[in-house]
């Protein structure tokens, strides 16, 4: 399993990602990071809507109603992102791709571990 | 059958009061639900089943709810529903205050007094606060506060009352600070008068300073008309206050004008230059006129001169300056100077040594000799400062611990609240809510109390204080934060403890005395009054002190002596005259004349030259002139040798008294008829007298010695028959403006002034009764409250003795001892720290008395006695009530 602090960390690009590829409503993104992870990653409703909130709120992302497809019960609130979302992805990917560049440095080939 | 919509409906109703959620977010949590439930049961799970484990992954709820919260308030804003929000809010607030009332009313005597014991604390501590920031605030109007100091010297070896460091510098000082020290901005001097002012018909004395031309470029004293720069430039210019202006010109423009100032029959015109505006209650420096400096007699005389101290010199130094520096270049200053001396050549060591004090530490930290008036005490102003927490603290422990012994009874709406799905924090805001709504009334009251003691309080404190928007506004706005906090946070604990109470317990009325918190109520109850144990002690001592100098006997008969200050030259010259005149009234038992008040012998000389002195030998002696009947009139006991007498004329020339002190310290066993050289006259010891207090009791004992001087009196003594007082006082007035028609009658009762020496002291004594007897209140009204609930709590404990053939004393006892035991370990506590405090003030008493083991009793049985008759109203009612009707109460 990965830990909770990592996974608390990736929340935010994960949402940003998911939603750059379509829209979605928070079902669905729980399900999807599930199966991209080999379910090594696993929201909790209680992180994941709040979280989903805090970014409507600050106009990362938006949200509107569409008729559930499922039976009974209330609409479905789909999100999108925003075009301050999308620039936040790039922004985010960045800071991934840094902190994994740099590890991969670190773990890359090391002379007399491996074979010449 | 499991039914997935009714399981969602209460699902639902669970969140649906929560305000973190709001429908949307309800909708989508179930939707989410319903998502999750559905995809489960596909994969072959029973339906019961899959609901719960959806509810489980949605994650604890108090989680969720915390998470959902932080997003809340961004939410509203988004949606533009603040103002509903707020509208809802406030709704409850009202509820709350509506609840907060109704509690009140329900609790009149609860709330009676929690509100007097607050208020009477908070007034208490704001009129401490008032008193401490005007102490504080001395000299700090003036914009070059920060920069300006008085320039002070240390005279080694000059022991004068008590101290070597005096206030007064010479004249020249001032122009070398400005010529010699880059660092000194401006420097100014003054001297302080007392004279005869006189326009037209109007003549009275007014008190007032002299300064040079730079006394406007170093204070801030602003001027309405006039030019600051240059009306202290010309001599004979007078700068009027604003109020004296009024005085003596009334709405007419002095401007111009000539006033005549007469001092000692020296008539000089002078012309008022500028009209200043009144000098602030909170300066040390204080002045009804100014007059140029440049008019003085005596200080163009000794402008030259370094070793005439008379003159109180300020200095502003630039912004950039530095202290240290400054400080250490002053000593040379004086060798540079005095040197040149033969005197100083011979004792280099009694050279002067100038030093700086900051402007602003003046009033507080200063006790020169020659101070510009009676300056305050930092001492008392931690004193004060500690009473005022103290006070505080009592109060609101008495908040704190009546409102947790009420919770117990108010247990019961908790529960129900509780039960109703009232969340922990509503109840704490509600509690919190009637906490401020109680301090506030408290603080209204505070205010008004303050508003209505401040009067008495300046009077008490000799300080002109004020309670106003303008002059206090900031820490009238302080203080009410300080009202408010105070109310939160003896709100607090309350409002923490019974919003924790579980409510089926409650409800079943489990809720009994639990050890802990009996414990921390008592330790409130011992810390209370002990302080109050500690505020007694403090009075009493001070009273006893106070006795102890007003009944002493000092060696001087000082009862119904009236001194009469004279300035008139003429009157000097017609004594004899006007002491027959005054005999021969009936009330009259005795005149003399003198240069002090026999209380108040402040002038000092070294003298070095007496038969059998050896080199080097030097003695520092108290002297003063008298005239004929002096001993006599003031009972002073001669221990050997004789009065001055009218059969030697010769006494009058070469006659001289000594004190006992005097004549020890000259190592003498036998004083009379050796010789002594006092002031460049020999003079011949006639008789020697007890020793007499002559100074405050502050001082030891010092030598003493007078001697005639039929020319050198400013007071004429007379000893009047106690009946018929005002009578003589007009004779004597009479009198008087016969023989000196050009001046007012001024006149003091020796009484009065000796007095008035004590006045600090005096004014410490009442402060401290005052605000002893409050603290006593506030702890007692605290314990009626604690008695009270007690007594309530214990109903059916006590109907159960009653029955049981207890009798009313025993019951009585029963309630009361365990908060005696309070009183007593309090006081076990106070005793202590009152015994230190009090001794490090009595030892700065040269005369004193010694704390007696009955002042303690004394403060131990007052406190314990209103403790027990606190107590035991409460007992007493409790052990007299119906058996039968507390044993019915269920």
């Amino acid at each position: 399993m990965i830990s909770k602090a990592l996974v608390a960390a990736s929340l935010k690009p994960f949402i940003l990602s998911l939603l750059a590829r379509g829209d979605s409503y928070g079902y669905e993104i729980i399900q999807q990071v599930h199966e991209l992870t080999n379910g090594q990653v696993r929201w909790t409703t209680g992180t994941l809507y709040p979280l989903l909130h805090n970014l409507e709120n600050k106009g990362l992302i938006a949200s509107f109603q569409r008729e559930a497809e499922g039976g009974p019960g209330p609409k479905r609130k789909y999100y999108r992102l925003t075009g301050k979302g999308a620039k936040a992805l790039v922004d985010e990917r960045q800071q991934w791709l840094s902190v994994h560049e740099a590890l991969m440095k670190l773990w890359g080939p090391m002379p007399g571990l491996t074979p010449a | 059958m499991f039914d997935l919509e009714k399981a969602l409906t209460s699902w639902r109703r669970t969140l649906v009061y929560n305000r973190a959620f709001t429908t949307e977010d309800l909708d989508e949590l179930e939707r989410h639900l319903r998502d999750q439930v559905a995809a489960l049961i596909k994969q072959g799970v029973p339906a019961k089943d899959a609901f719960r484990r959806a509810l489980q992954e949605m994650g604890d709820y108090g989680a969720v709810e915390a998470e959902y919260r932080k997003v809340y308030w961004g939410k509203r804003r988004r949606r533009h529903q603040l103002l509903n929000e707020l509208t809802w809010r406030g709704a409850m607030l009202t509820n709350y205050f509506k609840i907060a009332l109704r509690n009140f009313k329900k609790q009149k005597g609860y709330a009676l007094i929690n509100i007097a014991g607050l208020a009477v604390g908070l007034a208490c501590f704001m009129l401490i606060s008032l008193f401490v920031q005007f102490e504080l605030s001395y000299d700090t109007f003036h914009d070059k506060a920060d920069r300006i100091y008085r320039i002070a010297k240390e005279d080694p070896g000059d022991y004068y009352l008590g101290t070597n460091r005096f206030t007064v510098t010479p004249a020249p000082l001032v122009k070398a600070l400005m010529e010699e020290f880059p660092e000194v901005e401006y420097a100014t001097q003054i001297d302080q008068t007392y004279r005869l002012l006189e326009y037209e018909d109007k003549r009275f004395y007014e008190a007032g300073i002299y300064a040079t031309e730079h006394f406007f470029d170093v204070f801030t004293f602003p001027l309405l008309q006039g030019d600051p720069r240059t009306a202290l430039v010309e001599p004979n210019s007078i700068i009027l206050t604003e109020s004296l202006a009024r005085k003596y010109f009334g709405e007419a423009n002095p401007m111009g004008q000539s006033l005549t100032t007469i001092q000692a029959n020296d008539k000089v015109e002078m012309k008022v230059v500028g009209i200043a505006k009144d000098v602030p209650a909170n300066s040390h420096i204080t002045f009804d006129y100014l007059i140029s400096m440049a008019s003085s007699r005596g200080y163009a005389r000794y402008i030259d001169h370094w070793d005439n101290n008379n003159y109180l010199t300020y200095a502003a130094l630039r912004p950039d300056h530095s202290l240290p520096e400054f400080a250490a270049k002053l000593p040379a200053l004086a060798r540079k100077y005095l040197s040149q001396r033969t005197y100083f050549q011979e004792h280099p060591e009694a050279i002067y040594i100038y030093f700086p004090q900051a402007l602003t530490d003046i009033h507080l930290r200063s006790h020169l000799n020659f101070e510009f008036g009676v300056n305050g005490d930092i001492k008392y102003v931690y004193l004060f400062s500690a009473i005022g927490l103290l006070i505080l603290l009592i109060a609101c422990i008495n908040y704190m611990n009546l409102a947790t012994a009420r919770s117990v009874t108010r247990a019961r709406e908790v529960g129900v609240r509780k039960v109703m799905g009232a969340h922990r924090a509503q109840l704490m805001r509600q509690f919190m809510g009637e906490a401020i709504i109680l301090s506030g009334l408290a603080l209204l009251v505070a205010v008004t109390l303050v508003q209505l003691l401040l009067p008495t309080f300046n009077t008490l404190t000799a300080r002109h204080m004020v309670l106003d928007m303008a002059d206090t506004g900031g820490l009238l706005a302080i203080l009410l934060f300080l009202g408010l906090g105070v109310g939160i946070l003896a709100g607090s604990y309350p409002a923490f403890m019974m919003s924790a109470f579980h409510p089926v317990r409650v409800m079943k009325g489990m809720l009994q005395r639990r050890t802990g918190k009996t414990t921390l109520r008592n330790v409130l109850v011992v810390v209370q009054f002990a302080v109050t144990v500690t505020l007694i002690i403090g009075t009493l001592v001070v009273r006893q002190q106070l006795h102890y100098i007003q009944r002493a006997n000092t060696g001087v008969d000082r009862a119904h002596v009236v001194s009469i200050w004279i300035q008139d030259e003429a009157v000097r010259g017609q004594y004899a005259a006007l002491k027959q005149t005054l005999q021969n009234h009936p009330h009259v038992l005795g005149v003399t004349a003198s240069r002090h008040d026999p209380t108040h012998i402040d002038s000092q000389s070294g003298a070095r030259v007496w038969e059998g002195a050896k080199e080097g030998d030097h003695l520092a002696v108290y002297h003063t002139s008298i005239q004929h009947d002096f001993i006599d009139l003031f009972d002073i006991e001669l221990v050997e040798g004789r009065d001055f007498s009218e059969a030697f004329a010769i006494d009058e020339r070469e006659g001289m008294l000594i004190n006992e002190t005097m004549r020890q310290q000259l190592g003498w066993d036998t004083a009379v008829g050796k010789w002594f050289n006092m002031q460049g006259r020999r003079l011949h010891i006639l008789g020697v007298v007890k020793d007499f207090n002559f100074l405050s009791f502050h001082q030891e004992m010092a030598p003493l010695a007078l001697y005639m001087d039929t020319e050198w009196f400013s007071r004429v003594l007379v000893k009047v028959r106690p009946d018929e007082m005002q009578e003589t006082i007009a004779f004597l007035g009479k009198t008087m403006t016969q023989f000196s028609p050009d001046y007012p009658f001024e006149y003091h009762f020796l009484d009065d002034a000796y007095n008035r020496m004590y006045q600090t002291e005096t004014r410490l004594g009442s402060l401290f009764s005052y605000f002893a007897s409050l603290a006593l209140i506030i702890a007692c009204l605290g314990l009626l409250g604690l008695a009270t609930f007690t007594a309530s709590q214990r109903t059916k404990e006590i109907g159960v003795r009653k029955v049981l053939g207890a009798s009313v004393g025993s019951i009585v006892a029963l309630l009361s001892k365990d908060f005696l035991k309070l009183v007593g370990l309090a006081f076990i506590v106070a005793v202590p720290l009152a015994y230190f405090a009090m001794q490090r003030w009595l030892d700065g008493f040269a005369y004193r008395i010694e704390i007696s083991w009955w002042i303690f009793l004394m403060a131990g049985l007052t406190a314990l006695g209103v403790a027990l008759l606190t107590v035991s109203y409460q007992a007493v009612k409790a052990a007299l009530a119906d058996p039968v009707k507390s044993l019915r109460h269920e």
